[in-house]
């Protein structure tokens, strides 16, 4: 609309006559905001070169990891700091090392977890998707969604192996403050999902919220590696190295960033025409990792590996490495813009003389890309894709 | 140099960032407020918007599009708060004005009121481009790239949300004549 109409000159007369002055108080909240925010660093943002300045970070972190990983747990471990401390190898129970009573919960449970509860007269609930949190400190333990009333914020303790005890903070949901219940904590192998058994417990309405099956959700900060991501659809569980975890969304677009390297994860990726440009102007739409891959083969700014065939959750996935060239001479210096998932008013670039390796795999007619940063080998990225189970379905009772 | 203090603060310096949003907060809370017509809620969304400028602050490319580059963070965050905020009343109903409305110097106050229910029913995405347009001048190309969508949704959106304010003041027009009002 170019044409300057009455409702135009109404609309700028309305939108004239108002606050213009911000209030004193945006400046102390944000300064105060910003001195406890760090900076993202770049390539949680867009994949641009710094990845591989990360890259050899990583690499060095990696070989100094063996040396340095087990003195680090010891002091963690004896000092029962509730600073996020490195995760032990894989243990069956958060009580395995036999905490004190009274102690915080394990770091391995300090994590929002999820489920889906079916529907409650007791709790005159609907089905739906449901979590509980401990907190960072692993001192407190909150549920939501379960309806007003019904979170049972609660102090908790690990009070031996496998053992929590929680405290209700305040009189609620059929419950009164000071409410006691015994759970038996009960974690799977790779740590991913838990299972709370209700031992002994004060207050029946928390019984029901707490105990059932949970799955860690690595959308929240969590310092174990392992667990589901529910931030597109279908839900998706992997099992990542563990380290201390920020997730970062989009439509469609998934990040799990960790200090040591993240995993990406996109639906449907679309290519864009032109590299150089930034107009995004997308290659018209086809389904299927097959055209996705055949689409920047014909692009002659990139370069495309030989796909290799392999499985990926049961589904028949692919691998490839797809890398800008070195120099492209049409836009020399510039980063390539590449892709963005089709449901996404977003872009991905790629520094040129870079490459990432891209596991793709269509899933009922979509197709997701898991890329593993920083770029490694398909024997060390292994681990990760074999731990990908593609839709997950999140614990339900 | 305002690109000197841009540079800065992408290197980590709160206090060139602080700087930056003394010397524009201004501008953006007069945005927030225009979309959103709420200041607790201008407020808040000021507050993240920053913070989230802060937080992404290095991967702005070019420090001469700093402007723009908050300006999109800033409607992304009030096009969601205004999502919620039409979820939360999207049940409740507007009452009339009661009493005969005096003129004001350039708008009448009923006049206003109508401006106002039309523009609250407007999905969050036109009230942003509205302000983004009428409010601080940006031609629909611009609010397109700065948006990442089509210039032609954004024209769409304007016509669209044109269409809707006109038929909110025809309403007040035509009860105005049958010398009533209805919400």
């Amino acid at each position: 609309m170019t044409e300057h109409t009455d409702i135009d000159r109404l609309l700028e007369t309305w939108f004239d006559d108002g606050p213009t002055a911000m209030p004193d108080r945006v400046v102390t909240v944000v300064a105060d905001r910003i001195g406890r925010q760090g900076q993202r660093h770049t390539w949680l943002l867009d994949r641009r070169p710094k990845v591989n300045l990360f890259l050899k970070l990583a690499v060095a972190a990696a070989l100094g990891a063996a040396v340095l990983g087990g003195a680090i747990f010891i002091a963690g471990r004896q000092t029962q700091t509730p600073t996020p401390t490195p995760i032990p190898a894989p243990s069956s129970s958060p009580g395995a090392s036999a905490a004190a009573a009274g102690s915080p919960v394990d770091d391995a449970l300090r994590a929002t977890w999820k489920a889906f509860a079916g529907e409650n007269p007791v709790l005159q609930t609907g089905a739906g998707p449901v979590s509980l949190q401990f907190n960072p400190l692993g001192t407190g333990i909150e549920a939501t969604n379960f309806g007003p009333g019904h979170g049972y914020a609660s102090t908790a303790n690990e009070t031996g192996a496998d053992r929590i005890e929680v405290v209700l903070d305040r009189s609620g949901g059929g419950c009164t403050a000071g409410a006691r219940g015994v759970y038996r904590a009960l974690l799977s192998d790779d740590r991913s999902e838990l299972t709370l058994i209700s031992e002994s417990e004060d207050c029946s309405n928390r019984g029901i919220v707490l105990g059932r099956a949970w799955a860690r959700s690595l959308a929240d900060s969590s310092l174990v590696g392992a667990g589901v991501v529910d931030a597109i659809a279908p839900a998706f569980k992997v099992a990542l190295p563990d380290d201390s975890y920020e997730t970062r969304t989009l439509p469609d677009f998934v990040e799990i960033g960790g200090t040591n390297g993240s995993l990406m994860v996109f639906k449907n990726p679309q290519p864009f025409v032109d590299a150089c440009s930034t107009d995004e102007e997308r290659v018209p739409w086809q389904p299927g990792a097959a055209a996705f891959i055949d689409a920047f083969r014909a692009n002659d700014a990139f370069e495309v590996s030989e796909s290799t065939p392999l499985t990926i959750s049961g589904h028949d996935a692919v691998h490839v490495q797809i890398g800008g060239k070195a120099d492209y001479a049409r836009c020399p210096g510039q980063e390539l813009y590449e892709y963005t998932p089709k449901n996404c008013e977003c872009h991905f670039v790629v520094g040129q003389g870079y490459a990432d390796s891209m596991y793709l795999v269509d899933i009922d007619g979509d197709t997701f890309m898991f890329i593993i940063s920083p770029l490694g080998t398909p024997e060390s990225e292994r681990p990760i894709v074999e731990s990908i189970e593609i839709p997950y379905e999140i614990p339900s009772r | 140099m305002d690109r000197d203090l841009v540079e800065a603060a992408r290197h980590g310096d709160q206090g060139a960032f602080m700087d930056l949003v003394r010397s524009r907060g201004g501008r953006l809370f007069a945005i927030a407020h225009r979309i959103l017509r709420d200041v607790d809620l201008a407020e808040d969304a000021l507050q993240d918007a920053l913070v989230i400028a802060w937080r992404d602050l290095p991967s702005l490319r070019d420090p001469d599009r700093f402007d723009p580059w908050v300006h999109r963070l800033l409607t992304n965050v009030c096009v969601s708060e205004a999502t919620r905020e039409r979820r939360r009343t999207a049940n409740l109903r507007v009452l009339p004005l009661d009493g005969p409305s005096a003129p004001d110097d350039l708008i009448g106050v009923v006049t206003r009121d109508q401006l106002d229910q039309g523009f609250r029913r407007l999905t969050p995405d036109e009230r942003a481009v509205l302000v983004l347009h009428h409010y601080v001048g940006y031609a629909p190309t611009e609010i397109a790239e700065m948006l990442g969508v089509p210039p032609g949704t954004i024209r769409s959106r304007i016509h669209h949300a044109h269409r809707a304010m006109r038929a909110a003041l025809d309403a007040e027009a035509r009860n105005a004549k049958a010398g009533g009002r209805t919400a």
